[in-house]
């Protein structure tokens, strides 16, 4: 039987409804609020100061994803490498110049060299957004992204799962010949092996560092004593060394070196030494890249700069940096922007962290070994 | 050496020499004695000062630089060995002798001069890599040659003088040479052949004596850079485990945490070890008459007479190493999709020009290039002809001491000048912070000893009589020089001009802690798209460059100055 009341009972519950969702907006609001009165001074501040990593491709997506979301407030964007733009950065502070909103940069030299001054302030102090902060939003969880030691000041939003050791090039090298890293030391590679110059920051001392983990300080000696390994500072060399079969093993290449080399249509037997073959088995890593964010403290923009926080860390900046700049981001729901499907993060898996502090000064403790050890100076 | 009365006359010039002598100090002197000052502070980024000798223990405690410092010293030697005879021959040949299109073989050795190291020197890898090289394998090709690799190395100390001497060795001495030659009165070649003097001798006997002053410079000028020389090693000596001191440094100012004390105490080395040449080409360039014009001066090119061809021949065979065949290649690597790969079923495309030409920073990169090298430009003349002429024609007391202060600018490596230019502006001058006014000044910094240098041993060589002549006719100090000084020394000036032109839109290591964002340069671009590595697109950026210090040599074609690019 039909009630007569019952559409009047409907409306009712359908109003109540209504007046719930309209009550749960109202719940947020506070951080509503604050973002429009953040969004409101930072209008008035008129330009956010950022400095990051040098490149075409970085420079256009912090340029134009900030441009998009917020065309009424200017940008000045500084790339340059983090000793240099750093080292200009503590000059100033001693002067009492406090000309910068926000740094991006990688893990070293940055926590060796803001922290130490005080000139980061706490990064949760300048996000709005609830969402951007939330745990399931992130692999690992919010947290894990801090790379700092006090956890609270550096922030990696990227990252790649493992690591890569380098690259062999398949058309010169068997999968017989080589399929793990002790095959490194057997004598058909003397002279096979070329490395990123390990003293140097960045992946190639990291992947190294890496390596040693699984298979000690004295093993990796050896290698360099024994094969002939030729160091290289430069990029293009060792890419070239690889696909022209001169040198087919290298050691710490980054992934954008040669990624243009086989788009062009070279290098096509390339394989990317990763997995437990060439580290161990000492479970997942991570690390991030020269991307890593923080915010300064007596910014001359604190409001802008909170603004390009929240940005940064959103869903959207995450796409269109991974996108840009071939990297992965923590960030949950956004697509690998690494063609390589290795590298991609697993929400549901437990990563440590490859590329944090601690991890860092390891890499500096290893440096001082191998410069002890007179194959590379 | 200016006679006791144009010295009394200069007399009351002295508040002015004295006032250039303390803008000099406190530009050049200044940056340094921070630098040094903080060398002894030895405590972390955001501690309480701490001072001792940490940073001097660990930079000379380390035995590999004494390796590094004799590797620079042996690859100078080596390189000079050759480049020295070829230089004083070319830049004597090109402003002295008949030679047919003297002024075109002067502008391709300039050419040289403004094309992109790192691009030249990939260039000369892809034609002599020992196993990829297409040079050496077009060899082993060749029947009755059974080579797994080879002939030539590349990455081998003498692929390292081969690069050094196709890129600069021989043609920045050169042109340095050619002005001088050029004021060279052919009075003096006449007398030696009519005194029975062939051309050889008279050039060892009577051009080379003549020209010491300005060799000695050019010398000096090479010795004190080769210690900042750094980008072909890197690159080919790394590899065979080659380092040297210039690498060093980069190695210091690259790490996690930049080694600026280190580096400080190793650029103190270096101006301890050149110090001494320094004070003797300043008492070697005053103490002796090296007058070669003078009110009778008269100049005319010697004939090669039959010797005229082959001569050309040999002069355009150096050209095509150090400037065409170079040139070539950053053309080629521009339009390639990747630079040497020739076996790509589709090797060639505009990607690369497409890419670049897009880029929304271009046009503000060009234009503050221009405003920068161009200011550089005009203030790196007017700095080195009132220094050169204090250094050269007038008894200043204090003149020595400023001599070998306008070598220190070319001791410091780059990165530490910016720094401690950073230091002083942000001490005493903070308005100028972050303006290109300042990127100018600096630029000017650096280059200001190859500019002084060059117009003070030119100045040696004019003869008093014309300025004596003006004064006792009662015209002022500043009417003597700008119509008697500088007339005969137009050239010089249009190459001081052009040369801190071409050093100041290239130069990254003295603005890059100076620099930002705003006042990005097209050499800042070429160093973002290398660090991408977007290696073809640096080198269109680099070409731009090229192009745009081609048009500014040949303005000054246009106005016909005694560039040589007629």
């Amino acid at each position: 039987m039909t009630e007569r009341g019952g559409p009047l009972r409907l409306g009712i519950v359908l109003g109540a409804l209504v007046l719930l969702a309209a009550g749960a907006a109202v719940a947020q609001e506070p951080w509503r609020q604050e973002w429009t009165k953040t969004l409101d001074a930072a209008r008035k501040e008129g330009v956010v100061a950022v400095s990051g990593p040098p490149g075409p491709s970085e420079r256009e997506a912090v340029v134009t994803g900030w441009q998009k979301a917020f065309p009424d407030i200017r940008i000045e964007y500084t790339g340059a490498r983090g000793t240099q733009i750093l080292s200009k950065v503590v000059r100033e502070r001693e002067s009492g110049l406090y000309n910068w909103d926000i740094v991006i940069a990688s893990t070293d030299p940055t926590v060796f060299m803001l922290p130490p001054i005080n000139a980061l302030a706490p990064l949760r102090d300048a996000l709005i957004d609830p969402a951007v902060s939330d745990d399931k939003e992130w692999v690992g969880g919010f947290d894990q992204g801090f790379v700092d030691a006090a956890r609270k000041f550096f922030y990696s939003a990227t990252g790649s799962a493992g690591m890569s050791l380098g690259y062999v090039n398949r058309d010169c090298v068997s999968r017989e010949a080589f399929s793990k890293s002790d095959d490194l030391l057997k004598p058909e590679f003397k002279g096979k092996i070329a490395s990123h110059d390990p003293l140097l920051p960045g992946s190639g001392s990291r992947s190294t560092w890496r390596l040693t983990v699984d298979k000690g300080d004295a093993w990796l000696k050896d290698l360099y004593t024994g094969q002939d390994v030729t160091f290289s500072r430069d990029y293009r060399q060792l890419t070239e060394w690889l696909v022209g079969c001169g040198k087919p093993i290298v050691i710490g290449l980054p992934s954008d070196a040669f990624l243009q080399m086989q788009k062009a249509g070279l290098g096509k037997n390339v394989e990317a030494l990763t997995g437990p073959a060439y580290f161990g088995d000492h479970g997942l890593g991570w690390a991030g890249a020269n991307d890593d964010i923080g915010w300064y403290n007596n910014a001359p923009h604190q409001n802008a700069a909170k603004l390009f926080i929240n940005l940064y860390l959103s869903r959207d900046f995450q796409q269109l940096w991974a996108s840009s700049n071939h990297t992965d981001s923590r960030r949950i729901g956004t697509k690998p922007g690494d063609p390589d499907p290795n590298t991609g993060l697993n929400p549901k898996l437990i990563y440590a962290a490859w590329g944090d502090e601690a991890s860092i000064r390891q890499v500096k403790a290893l440096q001082e070994k191998i410069m002890g050890w007179g194959v590379v100076q | 050496m200016p006679s006791l009365r144009v010295a009394r006359a200069h007399r009351e010039n002295h508040l002015l020499y004295t006032a250039v002598f303390v803008v000099v100090a406190t530009v050049v002197v200044a940056p340094l004695l921070f630098l040094i000052v903080d060398s002894f502070q030895i405590a972390a980024p955001g501690a309480y000062p701490f001072w001792g000798f940490g940073a001097w223990r660990a930079a000379l405690g380390n035995s590999d630089i004494w390796l590094a410092m004799w590797n620079s010293v042996r690859l100078y030697l080596a390189t000079s060995v050759i480049a020295w005879p070829v230089a004083i021959v070319l830049a004597w040949v090109v402003a002295r002798t008949d030679i047919p299109g003297q002024n075109w073989i002067e502008f391709l050795l300039w050419l040289s001069f403004f094309l992109p190291s790192l691009t030249v020197v990939m260039g000369w890898v892809t034609l002599i890599d020992p196993s990829t090289g297409l040079f050496n394998q077009a060899i082993r090709r060749l029947p009755f040659i059974n080579l797994a690799s080879g002939p030539f190395d590349i990455y081998s100390f003498w692929g390292l003088v081969w690069v050094h001497l196709g890129q600069n060795a021989i043609s920045i001495k050169t042109i340095l040479l050619i002005p001088a030659f050029r004021n060279l009165d052919v009075y003096m070649e006449e007398a030696a052949q009519v005194s029975g003097a062939g051309l050889v001798t008279t050039l060892r006997r009577v051009v080379i004596p003549l020209m010491m002053p300005a060799i000695i410079v050019t010398a000096l000028l090479s010795f004190v850079r080769l210690w900042q020389s750094f980008e072909i090693e890197l690159v080919l000596g790394i590899p065979q485990g080659f380092y040297v001191y210039g690498t060093k440094i980069y190695d210091l100012l690259n790490v996690q945490v930049p080694e600026y004390g280190q580096a400080t105490v190793l650029a103190v080395l270096v101006i301890f070890v050149t110090f001494p040449f320094m004070v003797f080409q300043q008492r070697f360039s005053v103490g002796r008459r090296y007058e070669t014009i003078t009110g009778r001066a008269r100049r005319r090119p010697t004939s090669l007479a039959r010797a005229k061809w082959p001569v050309f021949a040999a002069v355009m065979g150096i050209a095509l190493i150090v400037s065409i065949l170079p040139m070539v290649a950053v053309l080629v690597a521009t339009f390639m999709k990747v630079f040497g790969h020739f076996e790509l079923s589709e090797p060639w495309t505009l990607n690369h020009w497409t890419q670049v030409l897009r880029d929304p920073i271009l046009l503000q990169a060009v234009r503050n290039t221009i405003v920068i090298a161009g200011s550089a430009a005009l203030l790196s003349v007017a700095v080195s002809v009132v220094v050169a002429y204090i250094l050269a024609r007038t008894r200043y007391r204090l003149r020595g001491v400023l001599d070998v202060m306008t070598w220190l600018p070319q001791a410091l490596p780059g990165m530490l000048m910016g720094l401690g230019v950073l230091w002083i502006v942000l001490t005493l001058f903070k308005p100028l912070y972050g303006t290109l006014s300042l990127l100018v000044i600096v630029t000017v910094v650096a280059g200001m000893t190859v500019g002084i240098q060059i117009v003070k041993s030119n100045m040696v060589q004019l003869g008093t009589e014309l300025e004596e002549a003006a004064r006792i006719a009662g015209a002022s100090w500043f009417a003597t020089l700008l119509k008697v000084v500088l007339p005969p020394l137009v050239p010089v000036l249009v190459l001081v001009a052009t040369f801190s032109f071409v050093a100041a839109s290239r130069d990254v290591s003295n603005i890059i802690l100076l620099a930002s964002g705003q006042s990005m340069t097209l050499a800042l671009l070429q160093l973002d798209y290398m660090v991408a590595p977007l290696w073809e697109s640096a080198t269109v950026v680099a070409l731009i460059m090229t192009l745009i210090t081609t048009g500014v040599a040949l303005v000054a074609r246009a106005c016909n100055l005694r560039l040589g690019v007629r």
